[in-house]
């Protein structure tokens, strides 16, 4: 049986009542994000909201994923000293390719997780080469493609598909999770109709579920491992521990 | 009469939406598809709202099974949640059970 996980909701739409929503849409894991900007404003007051949120989603029987969403443009040097305070804190890192910058440094560091791709975003060849690489995660949104005006609905629409034909292309589609981007219980959908959506944009059903179940839950697998420390670094697994320690 | 293989295959939606006047829910669904596929869309998805129960709010609707994907597309990128889909059957006979059923049980998830 598939578990689908919607990885991005804005941490302030997720309430108990709509964890129970999105329970009864069919999720059973969700996202909780934090955008950058809140975090550095008040770093205690955000990670306590994400510690309640967690408790709230165990409550609801929902898995809560802590995740911090780059989602304004910074300096790389500011990204950093983000990364290097915060990335232990939280299981997911996001960043947003808002510019070439911000895209080129989010795929050549290992500690971001995922790359969120907005209308008009640009993923070059090297950028690919690093998310094959890295194992990170390429998403796509549903908020774009349900915007009141019907022309940035279909260039939305027109731009993920064009995503959507350049990782199967390059053989990426394992990378690719579709996520709501939801700020309100106004844009949550259940998860089939989400897959609906985007096989229409080229993908077959299959693989589109698999956009909302498999491929987050690897991801996420792989986040608790390296924080648990099981992946101590790249390209190792700790399997077990011998008698003599070793 | 078309020929066995001619005749569409429709798929049953059992929906539970906030109002269930068949007319204006009908309407506002034909919206949502014209939006995403426009009219030809609309000939593939072919959706008629066949079963009404009205005390729980839900609906049963009628779609092509080739334009069950978009029909389901249509819901996710309206700017605002129409319906929700509970279950999809292969016959009205079958649909009807389940609404009965849920009726019945009042787990209609509110």
């Amino acid at each position: 049986m598939r578990r689908f996980i919607d990885l991005l909701v804005s941490i302030e739409a997720l309430t108990r009542e709509n964890l129970r929503l999105l329970r009864e849409l069919g999720f059973s894991g969700v996202g909780a994000s934090i955008s950058v900007g809140r975090l550095l404003s008040n770093p205690a007051a955000a990670l306590e909201a994400l510690k309640s949120v967690k408790a709230a989603g165990e409550a609801e029987g929902v898995d809560v994923v802590s995740r911090i969403t780059v989602d304004e443009s910074m300096s790389e040097g500011a990204l950093k000293a983000v990364l290097r305070k915060f990335r232990r804190c939280v299981e997911v890192v996001s960043a947003y390719a808002l510019d070439r910058k911000l895209t080129a440094f989010a795929c050549r560091d290992a500690r971001v997780d995922v790359i969120t791709l907005l209308p008009g975003s640009r993923l070059l060849r090297g950028d690919l080469a690093y998310v094959r690489e890295y194992g990170k995660a390429v998403e796509i949104l549903v908020v774009p493609l349900q915007a009141e005006d019907p022309l940035s609905c279909a260039k939305a629409l027109a731009y993920y598909s064009d995503v959507v034909k350049l990782l199967e292309r390059k053989k990426l589609l394992k990378a690719l999770i579709l996520s709501s981007g939801a700020s309100g219980p106004d844009a949550f959908r259940d998860p089939r109709s989400m897959a609906s959506l985007l096989s229409l944009m080229g993908l077959k059903y299959d693989a589109a579920l698999d956009a909302l179940s498999a491929n987050v839950a690897r991801l996420v697998t792989e986040c608790r491992d390296k924080l648990a420390g099981v992946v101590p670094v790249r390209g190792v697994r700790i399997v077990g521990v011998g008698a003599n320690g070793h | 009469m078309l020929t066995a293989t001619k005749r569409p295959v429709y798929r049953y939606v059992i929906v539970e939406a906030a109002e269930v006047d068949a007319r204006s829910l009908e309407s506002k669904l034909v919206a949502a598809v014209m939006r995403l596929g426009g009219i030809l869309g609309l000939a593939e998805v072919e959706l008629t709202i066949v079963h009404v129960c009205a005390d729980k709010r839900l609906a049963v609707i009628r779609v092509k099974r080739g334009g069950l994907v978009l029909f389901r597309a249509a819901l996710a990128a309206h700017k605002e949640p129409l319906v929700r889909v509970i279950k999809v059957a292969g016959t009205l006979r079958k649909a009807r059970a389940i609404c009965t059923s849920l009726c019945r049980r009042g787990t209609v998830p509110s």
